[in-house]
């Protein structure tokens, strides 16, 4: 939304987008759907098939490995290729877009991917040093959260396993944001 | 880069966002240009040079720069 809030008309105006002044839901669907669909099938894996949190399974995970493997191929590749032609997409909205704002996004994209794939990369690391587990235990008290907030357990709980499409999107939309605006700085 | 935009915009008086729709770019793109925050690429600078019926180097100047 932050940035096709007003691609009603082009050149795309960043200010407008950053006021929030003007918001097309209907531009919007038509550059991200394909993201839309990424998050929920990527999600719907986790919960049907996968894993939720260390001592929960997916609803269907013990039914699950034992279907064709082509079957379950196409089940998990389903989010992978979504997020493909999401990009795809992505590009092709970038390129229509004013010379200015065409060059911020570009370089917050480029930030956040990389701040995603070093992060992606640091936590097994992290997690392998134990720094992972300590954190965990000590945010779970005999089976109930102690006080930290629910929202960054949750969030802490997801990455404790291997990382997957859905938390790779969550990941960059994070990075890209703040480092949108950081950018977004230096030409006012 | 300095340049002459905001003199040559002021003579017509036309607001940023009357320039940045002729050149069809954001406003905030012209104001970008106008406080030398960002260079425009060659396009966009010979679409400024035909607007103003002048050319690239009366409009924008490098300073020599090589």
């Amino acid at each position: 939304m932050l940035y096709t809030s007003y691609m009603t008309t082009k050149p795309n105006d960043p200010e407008e987008c950053i006021n929030f002044k003007k918001v097309s839901w209907r531009t919007d669907t038509k550059v991200n759907y394909w993201l839309f669909i990424a998050v929920v099938a990527g999600l719907a894996n986790e919960i049907l098939f996968h894993t939720i949190v260390p001592p929960i399974d997916g609803v269907l995970r013990e039914n699950f490995l034992t279907w064709p493997v082509g079957i379950r191929l196409i089940i998990e590749s389903v989010p992978l290729l979504a997020g493909l032609l999401w990009a795809r997409g992505l590009a092709r909205f970038i390129r229509g877009m004013d010379e200015l704002h065409r060059r911020i996004t570009i370089e917050a994209w480029l930030i956040a991917a990389l701040a995603t794939l070093g992060f992606l990369s640091i936590w097994p690391l992290l997690d392998a040093a134990g720094i992972s587990a300590s954190v965990y235990w000590t945010t779970h008290f005999h089976g109930e959260f102690t006080d930290k907030p629910r929202f960054i357990l949750g969030f802490w709980l997801l990455l404790d396993k291997p990382p997957s499409i859905f938390l790779t999107l969550c990941l960059l939309y994070g990075f890209y944001i703040p480092g949108y605006f950081i950018l977004i700085r230096r030409y006012k | 880069m300095k340049n002459k935009l905001r003199e040559l915009r002021a003579a017509r008086e036309w607001s940023q966002a009357d320039l940045a729709d002729k050149l069809g770019v954001s406003r905030q793109t012209v104001n970008a240009i106008e406080t030398e925050r960002y260079d425009p690429s060659l396009p966009l600078a010979f679409k400024a040079a035909r607007l103003f019926k002048l050319r690239i180097e009366d409009i924008f100047d490098d300073n020599g720069k090589p």
